[in-house]
This record gives structure tokens, C-alpha cells and sequence, in this order.
């Protein structure tokens, strides 16, 4: 376990404030320029907190050298050594070879570093990584070289290695999809702040705040003022009441809140409401589409905001839909989710 | 393109007059006729400057290459001014130190060793003119090296001494091996600097200039073709260290 207690640096551009337990893996993300680099940098020993302790297994090693801390570290383009074959620089990390058989790399060790694809790469800077033993594995956006095409079936395989390991594992990206493959638990650092940290699936339903809103694929996010208060909770906004069934929040409240495009429902004419979606139709015209593969992303003008829809394709050309047709669009009440109150100013 | 080749084709005939000069030179009987005693001596001293710059000058690279602004400037016009001062004014302020009479050389007097006029003299003439070549190359040697591999290392448990063996060095080797060769066909043709300092024992090069003086072309030249033979050999061995260490 990973402890980092009331650490602070100062840096460029802002102060990093961090005060954190890290269990199991933790997928780090943030924009760039946000502080991720930093952290790991605090918690390898590259750089020294001006204040605060790196606590790792409970021992202090804030004070030690990097070679003193049992850290395993994945760098970004990997940092192989190019003057040593595959198994020099896996013997280099550390006596532990049996990361060798669990990565099935026995067929590369004596080939060169500079002779290995992008994959076989990584899975050899994990090796070197992992064969000294660790307490703990840092990885700094280590999909950041790989290519779009590849980008996803490495995260996976990346994903089922990470959580065989038994060492607490800190995954540093500014991908959303890679934190969310990866990560059983995300933090959302921005500014130098950890304002975000929890079980992924958690942050991904109900992000505290617009930046882990949009972030995480909160598309469309609004102000707007709880009126009423009973099973759900009434809404006002630019396009009149909105319902949600989130509780947590009370009559006056001022607040942010959003839904995902895939949440958003295009409704036929004449077709009965699911009860959910009731109180929660707004009609519009549709004033843009993209087409990603088999998703269109649709966006809607209705009075005064705009909702980005993604519609398959089937329902798409189902439901006629093109530029400037007027449709309606529902939100289910449970997928309306009030982000943060806004302190009034 | 027709200029440039022109251009090119008169200097290089221009330099390959000194081969024409050596070849036309060229006398085996006076060659072996000569004192072997400088050839010794300069070969000798060359080897041992080389070494003392390796051992001081590879980590003086590394610490240069590591230093911040404004240290690096000033430490970097140190190790460059002996290569722009001529070696014979080096040499000269130099001899003004470490002569007996200097405040150096009257220091290690009294405890009873001289820095001038002796194998100490040479070593210290050449290893103020050639280790500069050492250490620049070994440092631009370093500065191409990809810093995250050493800090690589030392996360993997090795130390800064140990990073510095086995992952700065091996990453230079390339700037460092031609630095030691720089630095040695330095040593080896040192003249001006060794002349302040110790112009006995002679070294190959002081032997030139005094059989010039006591007996003209005729009597120097064989020397000046040894130099050019050495050269020769120097040329074939960068050539091929070159492309071992590319």
C-alpha cells in the first residue's frame, strides 16, 4: 500500500497538494501539464516534496535515494537500454525471472531492444519492471507511443497482467478509456489536486464536478436550479423543468448537471413514454451529425441548449433522421445526474 | 558544381602534398638509423597522459554534462581555453607555476620532486593541451544520452556509480573512444607546450625541431616521415573504431 501524506510541491505553474491512500490499481488521470508527471516523479524519488512522506508498506522512504525505494517503473517510451539484449536489461531489473514466463517473452531474450516491436517492448519494460521484486509498479502513459491500431488490444492485455500482480499498481494517463479499462480505481487530478478519487465505475456514474463530468464523457452539462423536491427532483432550466432521481441535493440548490449522448433518447411520434423518461422531452432540430463508425453523434438545438445525441446507425436511418429534422429527445430520469452545486459567487 | 569540385580538388591536392613530401622522403636507412629514444619517450608519455585524462577527464565530462547554467559556461571555458590559447603560450604560464620558481613548482621543490624538465614536465605540458579534446567529446558523449535510461537504472537499484559504469558509459563509448584517440595523436605531436615544460627528455617532437636546428630539412625529415608513418597508422585505426563503436 501506497501512502501519500500531505505531500506538497511547489511547481511551475501551481502547488501539488496530495493526501492519498493507493490500493489495488490506480489509474491516474488528468490533462497534460496537470501535476501526473510530478506525482510519480515525488513518489520514485526524482523530485522532493517540499513537504509531507512518501509511505510505502508503511516504511518512510521519502528521505531515500530512487535505488533505495523497491519501486518498479514503466517510462513512457519505455526507456530500454539500447546496449543490451532483452535479457540483460531484464536481468538488469532484478533476479526474479519467473516475469519472464507470465509475460511469455522466453522467445525474445536474446534478441535486441532495438529489434522488438512496440508491443513486445512494453511487455519487456514490464518485465524489467516487475523482475527486482517491487512494492509497488508506476507506470507513466505507457500506451502513449503505441499506435491508435494497436492501442486497445494492448490496453486489455496490459489490464488482465496488471491484476494478476499482488503489488499496488499506479497507472499514470490522460486517456478516459484507458483509466477506464485499466483502473479498478481512478483519480482525477487537476491543477495539482486530486479532485476525484474512487472506484472507477463510481467516478464514470457520478462525477463531483463539470471537469470529472466532461471528462469522463459527460458531453452535456448544464446549470440549473432544484425547484422541486419529492421522488425525483424537479429541475429548472434554460429549456424549462428536468427531472432526476438523485436525491442528495436540496429545494434552491443551485446546481451543474448532465447526461451522457448515449443516454439521450430520440423519440418517435405517436410512441407511449417508458414511465422514466417522463416530464424529461424536449423537442429540437438537429443542427449537425458525425458519423464514427456505427454511431452517429448527432447534435441538437433545442430553444436555447444544445444536446449531443449518440444514435446507432440502425436507429438512425430507422427513425429517418438527418440535418435540420426536427425530432424529440427524452432523458431517462436515472441517467439525469446532478454533478455539483454551484457556490454562489 | 563544376566550382565546387574545382574548389575541393585544389585543396585537397594541396593536403595530399604532405604524403607526396613524406613519400618522397622516404629512406629506410635513415630511419632506422634513428634514436629510438624520443619514439620511446613519446609514445610512453602519450599512453600515460591519456590515461591520467581518461581517469580524470571521462568524470569531469559527466559532471560538466550534469552542471547547470551558469557553472557550465564558466567550467566549459575553462576546459576550452587551452584548446584555443597556442600551446606554447600554455605552456609558458604553465612554467611560470610550476617552474621551481613558481609557486607550485616550488612547493613540490622543497618535498623534493620537479614538475619541469622531466617525464613529469611532458606529462603535464601534453595532458593541459590534449585532455580538453578528452573531455569534450566524452561530454558531448553524455549530453546525447537519453537521461531517463540512467534514471532507469537507478530505480532499478544500482546506484549513481554503478549507473555511471554500466549504463552513461556504455551509452557514450562512441564520443569517448574517439575522445582517447583525439587526446593521445595529441599527446603523441605535442610540441609547443612540452618545449616550455621539459624540452629533455625529448620527446619525438622536440627531437624534430633540434635535429632542424643543428641539421636542416635533410637531417629532420626523416622524423617528420615517422610522424606521417604513426599518422598513417592512427588514420586506419580511427577508420576502424569508427565502425566498431557505430
Amino acid at each position: 500500500m501506497l501512502e501519500l501524506r500531505s505531500i506538497e510541491k511547489k511547481l511551475a505553474n501551481f502547488k501539488l497538494c496530495v493526501d492519498e491512500l493507493f490500493q489495488g490499481i490506480t489509474a491516474v488521470i488528468g490533462p497534460s501539464g496537470s501535476g501526473k508527471s510530478s506525482l510519480l516523479n515525488i513518489i520514485s524519488g526524482l523530485l522532493k516534496p517540499d513537504r509531507g512522506s512518501v509511505i510505502l508498506n508503511g516504511r518512510d522512504i521519502t528521505p531515500l535515494p530512487p535505488e533505495k525505494r523497491r519501486i518498479g517503473y514503466v517510462f513512457q517510451d519505455f526507456a530500454l537500454f539500447p546496449h543490451m539484449s532483452v535479457r540483460e536489461n531484464i536481468e538488469y531489473g532484478g533476479k526474479n525471472l519467473e516475469v519472464v514466463d507470465m509475460l511469455d517473452i522466453g522467445h525474445l531474450l536474446e534478441r535486441k531492444v532495438t529489434e522488438l516491436s512496440i508491443g513486445e517492448k512494453q511487455r519487456i519494460a514490464l518485465a524489467r519492471a516487475l523482475a527486482g521484486d517491487p512494492d509497488i509498479l508506476l507506470l507513466d502513459e505507457p500506451m502513449s507511443s503505441v499506435d491508435e491500431f494497436m492501442r486497445k488490444r494492448l490496453t486489455f492485455e496490459l489490464s488482465a497482467i496488471l491484476r494478476t500482480l499482488e503489488i499496488p499498481v499506479v497507472y499514470v494517463t490522460h486517456s478516459i478509456r484507458e483509466a477506464l479499462i485499466i483502473g479498478e480505481e481512478i483519480a482525477v487530478i487537476k491543477d495539482g489536486r486530486m479532485i476525484q478519487k474512487d472506484r472507477t465505475e463510481k467516478v464514470y456514474e457520478f462525477p463531483e464536478s463539470r471537469f470529472v463530468a466532461e471528462f469522463t464523457g459527460f458531453e452535456n452539462v448544464y446549470n440549473g436550479r432544484i425547484v422541486e423536491k419529492g421522488k425525483s427532483l424537479a429541475i429548472e432550466w434554460a429549456e424549462g423543468i428536468v427531472y432526476s432521481e438523485q436525491s442528495t441535493f436540496k429545494i434552491g440548490d443551485e446546481v451543474v448537471f448532465g447526461i451522457r449522448p448515449e443516454h439521450v433518447m430520440v423519440i418517435r411520434e405517436g410512441k407511449s413514454l417508458v414511465k422514466n423518461l417522463e416530464g424529461n422531452v424536449f423537442s429540437g432540430r438537429i443542427i449537425s451529425r458525425t458519423k464514427a463508425g456505427a454511431i452517429h453523434e448527432v447534435l441538437v438545438k433545442l430553444e436555447k441548449e444544445k444536446v449531443m445525441v449518440y444514435i446507432p446507425d440502425h436507429a438512425y436511418h430507422r427513425l429517418n433522421l438527418d440535418e435540420r429534422v426536427e425530432v424529440s429527445i427524452g432523458f431517462k430520469r436515472n441517467k439525469v445526474r446532478i454533478i455539483e452545486r454551484v457556490s454562489k459567487s | 558544381m563544376r566550382l565546387i569540385y574545382s574548389l575541393s580538388a585544389l585543396l585537397l591536392l594541396y593536403l595530399s602534398l604532405l604524403g607526396l613530401s613524406a613519400v618522397l622522403k622516404l629512406s629506410i636507412p635513415s630511419i632506422l638509423s634513428l634514436n629510438l629514444k624520443p619514439v620511446v619517450t613519446s609514445l610512453l608519455t602519450a599512453a600515460i597522459t591519456t590515461l591520467l585524462a581518461s581517469i580524470f577527464g571521462i568524470p569531469l565530462a559527466y559532471y560538466l554534462s550534469n552542471l547547470r547554467e551558469p557553472y557550465k559556461t564558466v567550467v566549459e571555458g575553462v576546459i576550452i581555453t587551452p584548446i584555443i590559447l597556442p600551446p606554447i603560450a600554455s605552456g609558458l604560464l604553465l612554467l611560470s607555476i610550476l617552474s621551481p620558481s613558481g609557486f607550485l613548482g616550488a612547493v613540490t621543490d622543497a618535498l623534493g620532486f620537479r614538475l619541469t624538465m622531466n617525464f613529469a614536465g611532458i606529462i603535464l605540458a601534453q595532458l593541459a593541451v590534449a585532455s580538453p579534446f578528452l573531455i569534450l567529446s566524452a561530454k558531448a558523449g553524455f549530453d546525447s544520452i537519453d537521461r531517463r535510461l540512467e534514471y532507469a537504472s537507478r530505480l532499478m537499484g544500482k546506484s549513481e556509480l554503478k549507473t555511471f559504469l554500466r549504463v552513461s558509459i556504455p551509452l557514450a563509448k562512441k564520443s569517448i573512444v574517439a575522445g582517447i584517440m583525439m587526446c593521445y595523436v595529441r599527446s603523441f605531436g605535442e610540441f609547443g607546450a612540452t618545449f616550455m615544460l621539459a624540452y629533455h627528455p625529448r620527446t619525438l617532437p622536440i627531437e624534430l625541431y633540434m635535429s632542424f636546428l643543428s641539421g636542416g630539412v635533410e637531417k629532420a625529415s626523416s622524423i617528420a616521415v615517422i610522424f606521417w608513418i604513426i599518422a598513417l597508422i592512427f588514420v586506419f585505426l580511427i577508420r576502424k573504431g569508427g565502425d566498431r563503436f557505430a
